[in-house]
Order: structure tokens, then sequence, then C-alpha cells
């Protein structure tokens, strides 16, 4: 958990790991969203290699599953995490809660949004979206699954079946135009599909030239971010602190603002969508 | 150019402030249910 050392009522925002990521990534979304007036807190999930459980393992078709449950927990168990951080208690809103999350964190973030997962037959699945989050962020979150799924992913991960019509929470979806991934044909816009199909994520940012790791959100100097670009990652960390702002009723006029300030940059570093 | 608009930006949300961190401990949150895996108690 991280937060800022002045401040009361400060909202809540969860974030979700990537596969085999752990609490201590993503210091450039969360320190800064931290700095910024945010209570953030990174569970670290049992996907992590710190735990080793590789796909072959037999508790990794239930991981999924364990990932949404890990932020349930968080706000059943907010009074023993508020305590872990010494100055902390008393300056929480715990009325006001964002899930958040990067890849297949967004797809765990998504769940508790409202969106659902379909079984082999294609039936919608069960509901675990929770009323006390109240926004989200989705950041390079997969899509639709499909016969633009490859194989493995079809036969292995059955979270990447989602159904978006049941998610109505109020999100942001981010995605680079340039994220190919392995696990479907479909193309980059496969990162786009939480807005393209779901009421409740209004708000898409399609970042140019930019792959799965969004500039290097991930950390900074990690390996596995492919396109670094330090000013995208300074345009998504100030973006998406401005959406958590507006979403999480901290000041209203901070995502038009911010959104209009990115369409009208002369030096066009991404898109902005919305349905409003 | 992008830098104008990460100035615009910053003019949009709050000045950053220090930030203040919990203990970190590597025991995965559903402890509770995993013990096994690294003998962390449940929160």
């Amino acid at each position: 958990m991280s937060a800022p050392v002045t401040g009361r009522n400060l909202p809540v925002v969860m974030f979700s790991h990537g596969n085999g990521w752990n609490l201590d990534g993503y210091a450039p979304l969360t320190a800064f969203w931290a700095s910024r007036g945010f209570v953030v807190i990174q569970p670290t999930h049992l996907d992590s290699r710190r735990n080793g459980f590789g796909f072959d393992h037999p508790v990794f078709p239930t991981i999924w599953t364990e990932r949404i449950a890990d932020l349930t927990r968080i706000l059943d168990q907010l009074d023993s995490i508020e305590a872990a951080v010494p100055g902390l208690a008393g300056r929480v809103d715990r009325s006001r809660v964002a899930a958040t999350g990067h890849s297949w964190g967004g797809q765990t973030a998504q769940a508790l949004l409202g969106a659902r997962i379909l079984n082999e037959a294609g039936q919608v699945g069960e509901d675990m979206s929770d009323s006390r989050v109240t926004a989200g962020i989705l950041l390079a979150a997969t899509g639709i699954g499909g016969d633009d799924l490859h194989p493995f992913a079809q036969a292995n991960f059955p979270f990447m079946r989602p159904s978006f019509h049941e998610l109505t929470t109020p999100s942001l979806v981010i995605a680079g135009d340039r994220d190919q991934s392995k696990m479907s044909s479909r193309g980059p816009d496969w990162f786009t599909d939480a807005y393209t199909f779901s009421p409740g994520a209004t708000d898409l940012l399609t970042f140019h030239r930019a792959e799965h790791a969004l500039g290097g959100i991930v950390g900074y100097e990690v390996a596995e971010t492919t396109d670094e670009n330090p000013e995208r990652v300074a345009v998504v960390q100030r973006m998406s602190t401005a959406y958590l702002r507006t979403a999480l009723q901290v000041d209203a006029n901070s995502w038009p603002a911010a959104r209009a300030a990115f369409r009208g940059s002369t030096n066009s570093i991404g898109r902005a969508d919305s349905k409003q | 150019m992008t830098s104008s608009l990460i100035t615009e930006l910053d003019g949009i949300i709050d000045t950053g402030a220090p930030v203040i961190s919990s203990p970190r401990s590597n025991c995965p949150l559903p402890a509770v249910l995993f013990p096994w895996r690294c003998g962390c108690p449940p929160l």
C-alpha cells in the first residue's frame, strides 16, 4: 500500500498486476497515483513468479478466480491493511474505490466492474462485481474470446472469454495501437474490446506506437518493456490520474480538461474516444 | 510537443506529495487459503 503523507478522505485505488508480476511492480503508475492523493493497494497474486506456479501446476487453473478474490479480500480487510501503514489510520475514504489493472490484471479488475466470463457453451457466468467499486481503469486488458484466440489460450485460459455487456461501472480503457498479443490473432484492437462492448467503459485512450507495456508502466528499466518511452508513460500517469480524480469525485473537471488537452495536443501521442 | 501536453496536464492534476508505503511482504494475499505455500499468517 502506498499513500500520500498528508491529506484526509483519500480515495482507494486497487491495482492488479499483469501475469507473473508482484506488489513491487508498476511504480511508474502506482507511486504517481499515491503522490497525487490516492491510497494505492497492490496485492501479489498467486501467479507471481515469486510463487513459482507455472501453467502446468495443479493450482494454475484456479488462479484467475483467486486473483479476483484477492481484490475482494482487500476490500473486506481494509481495517487490517489500513493499520499496516503508520500514520494512515482514519485518512481513508472507503466509499470511493477504483479497481485498476494491467493485462491479466485488467481482466481481474474488470470482474469487479461487472464483466463476466462465458462458459464453453457461451453462457454468461457468475457475477463477481463488487458494489464497493465505483470506477475502473483497464490498461492493455485482453478482449473477447472466440476463434481468434490462440488454441493454447482457448484450452487453458477460461478468463479469456469475457462478456463485457455486464460491465456497467464507469471505466477508462487504455490501449496501445501496436500491442500485438501472441494469445490472439485479432491485432491491437483486441485490447479495446472492453470499450467497444461494455456500457460502463465510457472512455478509451489509444496510444500511438504503444505496445503492451504502454511505454514502460511496468517499471523503470524493465526488460519486458518493448516500447520504452518515458514521455508516453508520463502522459499515461497524468491522464489516468485525471480520470481517477473525476471518477472518484475528487474534481469533476479533471478528466474533461485532460481529455481536451490530449485531443488538442499538436504532437498527437494518441487518440481519445468517448461515448459521452 | 508531448512535453507541453505533460505540462498542461500537470496544471490539471494536483502537485505531487511525498508518499509513505506499508512494509513489504512476499506473502500472497490469499495466505488464508495457501498458508502451506509461504507460511504467512492470515491477515
